[in-house]
């Protein structure tokens, strides 16, 4: 059997780019800006893969990006990795019934993304904690959205550079979408 | 040519060439006062001089103020750079002497304590907004372990959860996640400190007969040495007894705002240090 060397580079691309902006967020952000709310930038890359992957792969890269979030969290694994899984399942669903691609696509589907992500952690959490989180501060929250989005078009750009050097750029996102 | 017969015209030369310069040297020396023939000769030549001057000035002090202008430019901009490094160096000296006084004061803490503190600087915080945790740059080989307490200089901040080898996550007070065992300090009531929302916490599990007012001072209780006994934890800001039950809700203020702290202490060891003030009954 063949070792699918690109595809497999590329996934160890994105991943590092999640653990990469990951620390962004949490470190550089916070000791730059301090308290103002950071874009939240593993929403971009389950956003993307939600979007340009057929499901068994984004299931599989979702699982990846949960346990390549833990270590920034407090939150344990089985809640992150229930979080994401909703929220690609979610955004899978979408894309199935609405989708023409291209970047301003994904900048929609990742700005109603960070709308409904604190939602669906709520939801998660009064599931799965004994002590259940509160619903986040609606100005931060907006923030956040609003940053997440501007930050998805560069991010965009970055992924589909991805997937061309892992010639993935046929198989990815004209393989996905409504038929 | 005959000896007495002259060339007239040559006669009148030499004579207006010798005489006219002496009449001139005798004019002047005659009157000091201007010939009224002159006087408008004076006049023009006068005006023209002094618009001449005044145009020169003019032209000079037009050259001297563009000339100054590129001076005053370009010494404008050294000045503007100097400012800008000065501000630059003010804000760094202000800075450090924050700092500097900071440190101080977490030194002298330090020194005071009689527990093992070890001082760590916030690196980070938590991915989500949700949970409020930070990250400090001590770990394991600096002799941090999970559970081990952390504070500052006005209170209880938090503990530590995980652990790696150059660093540790603290889950904050604030976090709906942390726990910390606690007692009114007036009545010695005796609770647990749950985190609440973002800045605030409860105590629960007081009995209903506990006695708590709104303004208390909730401290550590000091169990598993994790913190000193009676570190400031929060103040109570409102108590809430429900018609029918055991217990009453308690929501606190913690004493320190974490999420701006830039350096913390982790207790390696409390050594049972207590700092109930003297009366206070257990």
């Amino acid at each position: 059997m063949k070792i699918p060397w690109y595809w497999l580079l590329g996934i160890v691309l994105m991943i590092a780019t999640v653990v990469v902006l990951s620390a962004a967020q949490t470190s550089l952000w916070f000791l730059v800006l301090g308290r103002f709310p950071p874009p939240m930038f593993w929403l971009i890359v389950l956003v993307y893969v939600s979007v340009t992957r057929p499901l068994w792969e984004a299931t599989m890269m979702t699982y990846l990006l949960s346990l390549t979030m833990i270590p920034f969290t407090a939150s344990p694994l089985e809640e992150v990795l229930v979080f994401c899984l909703l929220l690609m399942v979610f955004i899978f669903l979408i894309r199935e019934r609405v989708f023409w691609g291209g970047p301003t696509y994904f900048m929609m589907m990742v700005g109603g993304s960070s709308l409904v992500a604190p939602i669906f952690y709520w939801f998660v959490s009064r599931w799965l904690d004994k002590t259940p989180i509160f619903i986040p501060e609606v100005f931060d929250w907006l923030i956040s959205a609003c940053l997440t989005t501007l930050f998805s078009l560069p991010l965009y750009r970055l992924y589909k550079w991805f997937d061309q050097v892992a010639s993935q750029d046929a198989g990815a996102e004209g393989r996905v979408g409504p038929r | 040519m005959n000896f007495f017969t002259f060339d007239l015209r040559k006669v009148f030369l030499i004579v207006a060439l010798i005489v006219l310069p002496l009449m001139a040297i005798n004019m002047q020396r005659k009157s000091e006062e201007e010939l009224w023939f002159t006087k408008p000769f004076t006049f023009a030549g006068a005006s023209m001089q002094h618009a001449f001057a005044g145009f020169s000035s003019g032209v000079r002090g037009t050259t001297a103020m563009y000339m100054d202008l590129i001076g005053v430019k370009k010494q404008n901009q050294e000045l503007k750079n100097q400012l800008a490094e000065l501000n630059a160096q003010l804000g760094a000296m202000t800075e450090l002497k924050m700092e500097n006084e900071r440190l101080g004061q977490l030194l002298g803490f330090k020194q005071a304590a009689k527990m093992n503190l070890l001082a760590a600087r916030v690196i980070a915080r938590d991915l989500f907004h949700d949970h409020n945790t930070i990250t400090v740059d001590r770990g394991l080989n600096h002799g941090v372990q999970k559970n081990m307490g952390a504070l500052t200089i006005g209170g209880v901040i938090g503990y530590v959860f995980r652990v790696e080898k150059e660093s540790s996550q603290i889950l904050l007070l604030t976090d709906s996640y942390a726990v910390v065992d606690a007692i009114v300090q007036r009545s010695r009531a005796r609770g647990l400190v749950e985190g609440l929302r973002k800045g605030n916490a409860h105590l629960r599990y007081l009995k209903r007969s506990d006695d708590v007012k709104v303004g208390d001072l909730v401290v550590t209780s000091g169990l598993f040495n994790m913190f000193p006994k009676g570190f400031p934890i929060g103040s109570v800001t409102s108590i809430d007894k429900s018609r029918y039950g055991m217990t009453q809700e308690v929501e606190i203020k913690p004493a320190i705002e974490a999420l701006n702290l830039e350096e913390v202490f982790i207790v390696l060891n409390a050594n049972h240090q207590d700092l109930t003030p003297a009366g206070g009954e257990d």
